[in-house]
């Protein structure tokens, strides 16, 4: 067993203590937390600092506000209601058409307009939010994704997970929801995840439920080897996530839209290990060598250059 | 620096955790493990009868002077009574003898006493040389012959009896016995049934035996008095002491044979009753004679702190005994916390709540292991139904966590009720299940489920459980309960070393299943 240990060691495996206590811990104050844990903070305060976002429209504080919902769902047929202060994509309706008087999820099935309601309640009662807050339930864009992924994604989004450490992206990965993941793209929810080469933004292999694959589990086309659009600039949005907010160990999630091109979903400061798994590569080096030179670093566009030249496959 | 002050602040607590323990281990010498036997018990006497408004006395013999035994933490309850402690001359009226033994009687007396009347006698029998029972020990004063005071008649009549037993008797060791054996069964015998024309119950038998005795020239008296056991149901059991030939024989009246009275305790020697009453009506005498587990430490204790007196001023043995009994029961909790924390940063395991699987394993200790872990599992199940209607209502958060709350106690007091009518006392022992924490157990399960599934919903369920079972098994050991409670001292080590768990940066154990991948190549 004690080899085992070693091998992770050697691998350079940053364990869930260490993530906590080496990086999470000294590096994220908790003064910081509200800005990334509320989204609607996080939205404004991306906005100002010229990232890309969703659109809001409209955000609900509290019951009575359901009010205005007809009048919301009336103007917008494809949407997105969200918890402000969710954890791990729970709580997260994703709206793609409309039927009459019914909406349709990504999974071809309807929702009425009381199902909406209801969920937003929940949202604003605090089922979703971390220890049972009271909430907002935000409405937004619905991301139109970018057909880069048609046939490596099955319903809902595919979104890209960059660990920046003290500006500088690390690692990166590429979430595909499946069929079992429900259109969620968390991993530990059944999504697939689908290591990123730094210096070329080209997918590498992918890991499914904790195992090697080559092809979606669903669409059976292989996921290696997509070209990502723009992706000297996505890395400066999230090399931009650090400047704005000052978490030092930082996850960003970005999705890719047909139209608008990178948009910031979420920043998360306490980001999961599963990229290492995705990525077949453990995080420790990589931190280590920012860990030395992150001073040298001064704007974004150095740190995303320092990346592209040193964390490639 | 961080580091520094951690390395410090653990060894601080070490050290001073450690030292204080092993000063207490190897200079006071407190036992590093729980003694097996109790080494005190709780004699109780309750005194009950009807007040008929008239002045009333009750005279109760109490324990005094038992050989091999101290007699600590004596109360005398009763509510408005006068009360004098005496000691009474073992008089059997007619009899005196200043040479005897002497009883300790408690009088209480009342003006006016109507209705039911409670006293209470309450005492604390403690072996004077430690955890071992005494060995019986035959009474100082050495018995006189006395005149057993017959009237004419009954003088004819016992020596008529006396004779004829004498006749079909070798020795005293078979005269005794025949003698016990006509007594109990006097209407075999008309001259024996004569003189217990007035004896009641067992007590009058052997007061008429010991005067019979006395006219047959052996020298005899009655002890009245309990057996320390197990069992809280205490009866008073009579012997006969006979001193002849320079040594005492003992007689065991119930049992009709000569024999060494083993765990047996003393309580009054003569002819008087356990309780007598005068000015009231319907004596009830109920005895209780109970092992004190709490009461197990109090030996070393009260040893050492003869010697270092001002050592248990701050000690948890300076609080009440009730307050002990809370405390073992608290200091289990970090107990359980600190398993908590290794199970889940050393071996990554996740369970519903932080701490709840503490909570549950508390609540074990009410109902034992097996029931407590059924009744979960039933409650839980049942409530989750409950959950799953109630989503189909679409009730908001906090309703429907009161809905499930108060569908738990419902449950909860139908499964007492039917287990009850099922023959089953277990399934009444709930008292302090905690209700709240299952109603959230229940939500959360429940949620889980929607969001990832009924598998690994109840892969965390039972993993919580599992949990609470390693708790519960952790948090009932008996010497670890001990250690913790004698050595209070040993939570500053737990306090270092929890605090070193705080800073361990290394690999869960669980974390080897996650980044399988990496090990496999």
């Amino acid at each position: 067993m004690f080899q085992w240990f070693k091998k992770l060691k050697e691998s350079g495996v940053v364990g869930m203590n260490a993530r906590n206590a080496a990086y999470v811990l000294p590096h994220n104050p908790r003064r910081l937390y509200p800005l990334v844990d509320d989204k609607e903070t996080t939205k404004r305060l991306t906005l100002d600092a010229g990232l890309h976002v969703p659109e809001l429209y409209g955000v609900f504080r509290a019951q009575h506000e359901l009010k205005k919902l007809p009048e919301l769902l009336k103007k917008h047929d494809s949407f997105v209601v969200k918890p402000a202060r969710g954890a791990g994509g729970n709580g997260i309706l994703v709206i793609t058409g409309k039927l009459g008087s019914h909406f349709l999820k990504p999974d071809d099935s309807f929702v009425s307009t009381d199902e909406i309601h209801f969920h937003i309640s929940n949202i604003l009662s605090g089922m979703y939010s971390l220890g049972g807050m009271p909430d907002k339930a935000l409405v937004e864009y619905c991301v139109k994704f970018d057909p880069v992924f048609h046939g490596i994604a099955y319903q809902g989004v595919p979104d890209i997970r960059i660990i920046v450490y003290k500006g500088v992206p690390v690692m990166a990965m590429l979430r595909l929801p499946t069929r079992e993941s429900d259109g969620k793209a968390n991993l530990h929810q059944g999504a697939m995840g689908c290591g990123i080469d730094i210096r070329t933004g080209k997918t590498t292999h992918a890991v499914w439920k904790n195992d090697n694959h080559e092809t979606h589990p669903d669409t059976l086309l292989p996921v290696g080897g997509v070209q990502i659009p723009g992706w000297e600039e996505l890395l400066r949005q999230a090399s931009l996530g650090y400047s704005v907010t000052g978490l030092g160990y930082l996850g960003v999630d970005i999705v890719l839209d047909k139209d608008l091109g990178p948009l910031i979903l979420e920043l998360n400061a306490r980001p999961g290990l599963a990229i290492q798994v995705a990525n077949k590569s453990g995080l420790q080096t990589r931190l280590d060598k920012v860990e030395a030179v992150h001073h040298l670093l001064q704007s974004e566009n150095q740190r995303v250059q320092y990346a592209m030249e040193h964390f490639g496959v | 620096m961080n580091k520094i002050q951690l390395k410090l602040l653990v060894g601080i607590l070490l050290t001073i955790g450690l030292s204080v323990f092993c000063y207490k281990v190897f200079v006071l010498g407190f036992p590093l493990v729980p003694s097996e036997k109790t080494s005190a018990w709780n004699v109780e006497a309750h005194v009950a009868f009807d007040g008929e408004n008239s002045p009333v006395k009750v005279v109760l013999q109490t324990l005094n002077r038992v050989s091999g035994f101290a007699v600590t933490d004596e109360f005398f309850i009763g509510a408005g009574y006068g009360r004098q402690r005496v000691s009474q001359r073992v008089t059997d009226k007619k009899l005196t003898n200043d040479a005897y033994d002497q009883n300790s009687v408690v009088i209480w007396s009342k003006r006016n006493a109507d209705g039911k009347q409670d006293l209470i006698y309450s005492a604390v029998l403690r072996p004077e040389s430690g955890d071992k029972l005494p060995k019986w020990s035959p009474p100082q004063q050495i018995p006189e012959l006395r005149d057993p005071q017959f009237t004419d008649a009954e003088t004819v009549a016992a020596d008529a009896l006396l004779s004829k037993i004498g006749k079909e008797s070798a020795d005293m060791e078979s005269f005794v016995p025949l003698l016990m054996q006509t007594l109990k069964h006097p209407e075999s015998d008309s001259n024996a049934a004569y003189l217990l024309r007035d004896a009641t119950g067992s007590r009058g038998v052997v007061n008429v035996a010991v005067r019979l005795l006395h006219l047959s020239g052996i020298a005899a008296q009655s002890v009245h008095g309990i057996t320390l056991g197990t069992s809280s149901d205490a009866r008073i059991s009579h012997w006969l002491e006979l001193y002849q030939d320079d040594s005492w024989h003992m007689f065991d009246v119930a049992k009709g044979v000569f024999s060494t009275p083993v765990n047996f305790v003393p309580w009054w020697r003569g002819d008087a009753p356990l309780a007598q009453l005068t000015g009231g009506s319907n004596l009830q005498v109920s005895l209780s004679v109970v092992p004190d587990a709490i009461d197990a430490m109090k030996n070393v204790v009260d040893r050492i702190s003869a010697t270092h007196p001002t050592f248990f001023d701050y000690s948890l043995f300076s609080l009440p005994v009730q307050a002990q009994a809370t405390y073992r029961v608290i200091l289990l909790i970090p107990i359980g916390a600190i398993l908590l924390v290794f199970l889940r940063n050393v071996i990554g395991f996740s369970t519903f709540g932080t701490f709840m699987p503490v909570l549950i394993a508390l609540s074990f200790r009410e109902t034992q292991l097996l029931w407590g872990l059924s009744l979960f599992s039933i409650v839980i199940i049942l409530g989750l139904g409950v959950r799953l209607y109630l989503e189909h209502l679409k009730l908001l958060l906090v309703p429907r966590l009161a809905c499930v709350l108060i569908s738990v106690v419902l449950l909860m007091a139908g499964i007492s009720i039917v287990c009850f009518k099922l023959g089953i006392p277990r399934g009444v022992s709930v008292s302090l299940f905690p209700m709240v924490i299952l109603s959230m157990t229940i939500e959360r399960i429940s949620v889980m489920w929607d969001e990832l599934g009924a598998g690994k919903a109840i892969q965390q369920a039972v993993g919580s459980m599992a949990v609470a079972v390693l708790a519960y098994l952790v948090m009932t050991n008996s010497y670890i309960e001990h250690l913790f409670f004698v050595f209070p001292e040993l939570f500053l080590v737990l306090l270092g070393l929890t605090v070193l768990m705080g800073r361990y940066t290394g690999y869960r154990l669980l974390d080897l299943i996650r980044f399988r991948t990496f090990i496999r190549g």
